[in-house]
């Protein structure tokens, strides 16, 4: 009895050895195996510890992906995890363009392509393709095999063994990965291509997220791009209306005060011949009305640039002659200046409104001029950008400078940094305008203590 | 020879005294006044000036109608005409229906608006 029950033991256990011994490869023209996770099973120790190896495994991808950081890192996470977990030659991750219907390669591992080569691009008339169209894995053990497959465009890193999959959320195909030779040799097990579908399910959720939030990111940019367009130029209109009413009231003003201030500078001048030279003190008070009146008059002008600055009269013109021009009309002003020209000989000319122009620049050194205490440098560039085909004049000077606050409001109407009638705040907005209307570009960088730079950029004249 | 005659149209009586003082100190030109469009046009045809001094802005007849009205009638119509305006810088070249013609601006000095009037005076 005892020896009967021993030989039973002896045969069950010979039994279990064997079913441990004939576990049969797994193609793709086989039915899938599943291993029955019951104590029954004679497999069943070691189903139970594959799954649990693919559980943790599963598990620490998962963790791994969701920390992934964009599109690229999330692909490569994938590619990894197939690649190490089943100890393969080569993984490749394929991205899927359905608009173009091509693959290109994304990541790829155990497999290296020349640099000199173009990019790999693959169309839908290779393996990948079909993998695609059947949306489902083809798992091949040997491809030499396969003469269905050889008619298909080659992917070189598909050799002999593989596990094709695709990668797809709900309908949209992301990609195919590919996983090709185990290092240890033979084909590929049914669980080794479903842990690869595994990778390739949970791969593609998190492809769509990561796809999904960089579409989002995209969007967000391109709406606060807009939103900056559309402020920007909601700006532009509420300036262009304050200008237009302001030179509205401008213009108004001016003719209401020239037409007093003419009749001061007729009536002084009158009384200046009556009054005999020899009073000094009555010549030197009428001379006193006069200034105030000429000086009441150059507001009224600026007013009056100010409101103009609407249109230009445009000739082909010589810059440098421009600037010559205007130095040698505020040469009394830059007495205490040391001026340094660096002039580029051989400009092309310029379509500007020369007036206009001199207005600008004539502008600019008084402002420099002003800003110069003591003694001082004014140095005046003049060159042309081939490239850009523009022409820079760059005039700057070693003044007190302009402080960081008050150089974003130095181009506002009205607004000055000078004291009490030395300046009407409207200079710097006229030659902005002017220069806008040229389509050009007036920039000031400024230090404190150290000088202002003003950069005017024009256009050639074509 | 006599002096040139010279005529000037603006609303505002007190400039325009004023100029007839100073231009006539010089001892080259006299000047007549009017003070309104109609008047100037009446008084062009009385004196024949060797130009006129014309206001743009006025009550009335502005300076546009003003020389419009010179320009079709063939007795004036050659008169040399010098605007004063409040809307140029200082001194300008006419654009518009002054187009042609000298701007002067109403703040200019007296040695400007003589040296402007002998520029441009007929004869």
């Amino acid at each position: 009895m005892v020896i009967l029950f021993l030989l039973i033991a002896v045969l069950f256990g010979y039994m279990i050895a064997i079913s441990f011994r004939q576990k049969k490869p797994f193609f793709s023209q086989e039915p899938p195996q599943q291993g029955s996770l019951s104590p029954q099973n004679p497999s069943y120790l070691e189903d139970k510890i594959w799954y649990e190896t693919e559980l943790d495994f599963l598990f620490k991808f998962n963790e791994k992906l969701i920390s992934a950081f964009g599109l690229q890192d999330a692909v490569r996470c994938i590619t990894e995890a197939a690649h190490n977990f089943l100890s393969i030659e080569r993984t490749v991750f394929l991205t899927w363009d359905k608009n173009s219907e091509q693959f290109t390669l994304a990541c790829a591992m155990g497999w290296c392509r020349d640099r000199s080569q173009s990019p790999l691009v693959i169309g839908n008339d290779s393996i990948s393709g079909l993998v695609i169209h059947n949306r489902e894995a083809l798992v091949v053990a040997d491809l030499s095999e396969e003469s269905y497959l050889n008619k298909l465009n080659k992917e070189e890193y598909l050799q002999k063994a593989f596990i094709s999959v695709p990668v797809i959320y709900k309908n949209e195909v992301l990609g195919v990965l590919h996983v090709c030779d185990k290092k240890a040799p033979g084909p590929f097990t049914q669980r080794e291509a479903s842990v690869v579908m595994s990778i390739a399910r949970v791969g593609a959720i998190t492809l769509q997220n990561v796809r999904l939030y960089e579409q989002a990111l995209k969007r967000a940019e391109e709406l606060r791009i807009a939103y900056d367009e559309l402020k920007e130029m909601q700006d532009k209109l509420t300036q262009m209306e304050k200008l237009k009413a302001i030179g509205q009231l401008a213009s108004g003003v001016a003719h209401d005060m020239r037409n007093p201030l003419g009749i001061i500078i007729q009536g002084v001048s009158y009384l200046e011949q009556l009054i005999p030279s020899a009073e000094k003190e009555q010549l030197e008070t009428l001379s006193m009305i006069m200034d105030s009146a000429q000086r009441a008059d150059g507001i009224v002008v600026s007013l009056l640039d100010f409101s103009r600055a609407t249109k230009l009269e445009l000739y082909p013109e010589n810059i440098n002659s421009i600037l010559e021009n205007c130095l040698n009309l505020v040469k009394t002003e830059l007495k205490h200046v040391k001026v340094i020209r660096q002039i580029q000989e051989g400009l092309p000319k310029v379509s500007v409104d020369k007036n206009k122009l001199m207005q600008v620049f004539i502008n600019l050194f008084m402002n420099a001029a002003h800003a110069i205490v003591g003694n001082g440098e004014l140095t005046v560039r003049c060159f042309l950008k081939k490239m850009e085909e523009v022409i820079i004049v760059e005039i700057e000077d070693t003044g007190t400078g302009i402080s960081e606050e008050n150089l974003k409001r130095i181009f506002d109407p009205f607004f000055t940094t000078k004291g009490p009638g030395k300046g009407t705040g409207l200079g710097l907005s006229v030659s902005q305008n002017i220069i806008n209307l040229h389509k050009g570009l007036i920039e000031i960088s400024s230090q404190v203590g150290k000088g202002t730079k003003v950069t005017v950029t024009l256009r050639i004249s074509k | 020879m006599g002096k040139k005659k010279i005529l000037i149209i603006d609303d505002e009586d007190n400039f325009c005294n004023l100029v007839k003082k100073n231009v006539e100190k010089t001892n080259e030109f006299e000047v007549y006044v009017a003070t309104n469009g109609n008047d100037g046009i009446k008084l062009i045809k009385v004196v024949k000036p060797d130009l006129i001094l014309l206001d743009i802005m006025m009550p009335g007849l502005d300076g546009g109608d003003v020389v419009s009205l010179i320009r079709s009638d063939s007795s004036i119509k050659d008169i040399p005409i010098v605007f004063l305006t409040s809307l140029v810088r200082k001194n300008e070249a006419g654009a518009g229906f002054t187009k042609g013609y000298s701007l002067l601006a109403k703040t200019v000095t007296v040695g400007e608006l003589i040296a402007c009037i002998k520029k441009n005076v007929r004869g």
